[in-house]
């Protein structure tokens, strides 16, 4: 299950519990006490449906609404929640310069007609990039390097990653090049690196955001859309 | 939203500011040929035009755009792109002009050293990839359907 969702569902009953909602505790000593199968964990004031033998919905005073499933000791938040929860996630990685606008043309593509869209062209972008560090990698492996085609290969990289909004690789590239053209192998090496590191970020963050569209889309809801300013 | 004559809600209609009478109405809806040899761009290119109701066709470098015209088909606009192998941009873009083709030709790329050559060898516009949804309504204001 995904484990940054988990700990802001404790920080979430932590701030509840602070606010005076004892049922929070409830909820707060079955998220982390493993809870026996035969046992109904939840007294009936939290409890408003259960979902089945393995999960049931928990409500707080607050209003917070918690899909809990004993089995695999996991919670899940509803999914209102989840979509505001993507919609910060997403916020987050344009702050931070992981994602810039491209990516937001990207998700303004995708409707119902073509409802994978992002997916299919994030997953081209992984396979290409990969494929393209890979080369990368052997031609500075050489004995003698030949910087037309490091070059080129780091021109493919600029350009997928521009076309996906990955900015930080974008920008490795662009650094990259710099030391293309001065035949420099050390500082290619660097880049490289650092490149490798900006790539598998993204990579994480991207996948990461996807798990969590599906689990909304799972959950019956609809993915939002992300608005232009923010 | 305007309504096309089809009476179908038209966002491209709306997006170019296109009035009642326009020049882009239906029957004849504007036909669209993507060249670039990448994937991604090919993907990202067809679903832009895609969304804007424009009828298109991708092919893979300069050679590939020249046979299709030879086959007899004719697009209203051309999104040429630069680099790419067997026949790049430019050489595509002079050889189409060569052979009296008037359709409209943007040339997208990142090469800003040989933008000068490419506007040259005949395009009536140039765009900096990545193309964004804007960027084409700005190609397409431009777009002349009798040629």
């Amino acid at each position: 299950m995904f484990h940054q969702l988990f700990h802001d569902v404790l920080e979430t009953v932590r701030c509840s519990l602070a606010d005076g909602d004892a049922d929070a505790l409830v909820l707060k000593k079955h998220i982390q006490n493993p809870i026996p199968k035969s046992q109904k964990p939840w007294d009936s004031a939290l409890l408003i449906q259960s979902i089945n033998s393995h999960s049931s919905l928990l409500k707080l005073k607050s209003g917070l609404v918690f899909c809990l499933c004993r089995e695999e000791q996991t919670v899940s938040m509803e999914v209102g929640q989840m979509q505001r929860r993507l919609i910060e996630y997403t916020k987050s990685l344009f702050m931070e310069g992981i994602l810039d606008d491209q990516f937001l043309q990207l998700q303004q593509l995708q409707d119902e007609s073509n409802p994978d869209f992002v997916v299919e062209v994030v997953s081209l972008f992984f396979q290409d990039a990969e494929k393209l560090l890979n080369d990368i990698t052997r031609a500075l492996d050489q004995q003698s390097v030949d910087f037309t085609k490091v070059d080129a290969h780091v021109h493919q990289l600029k350009g997928s990653s521009a076309s996906v909004g990955a900015q930080r690789v974008k920008n490795g590239c662009i650094a990259f090049r710099n030391f293309c053209e001065e035949q420099n192998v050390d500082g290619s090496l660097r880049c490289l690196q650092q490149i490798k590191q900006e790539y598998y970020h993204v990579k994480n963050k991207l996948e990461a955001l996807f798990r969590l569209e599906q689990q909304i889309v799972a959950a019956g809801g609809s993915v939002p859309m992300m608005e232009l300013s923010f | 939203m305007l309504k096309s004559k089809t009476g179908m809600e038209d966002g491209f209609l709306s997006s170019v500011g296109a009035g009642d009478s326009t020049m882009l109405e239906p029957p004849t809806k504007i036909t669209a040929l993507v060249v670039d040899d990448d994937t991604i761009n090919q993907m990202i290119h067809h679903r832009l035009l895609d969304n804007l109701g424009i009828r298109n066709q991708v092919v893979r470098n300069g050679k590939e755009a020249i046979d299709v015209h030879c086959s007899g088909k004719n697009f209203d606009l051309i999104l040429m792109d630069m680099e790419m192998p067997v026949m790049n941009g430019i050489e595509a873009t002079r050889q189409l002009r060569a052979m009296g083709i008037r359709s409209m030709i943007a040339g997208v790329s990142t090469n800003t050293r040989e933008r000068e050559n490419f506007m040259k060898a005949g395009l009536d516009d140039y765009q900096e990839k990545p193309l964004t949804t804007s960027k084409l309504v700005s190609i397409l204001h431009k777009v002349h359907k009798d040629g």
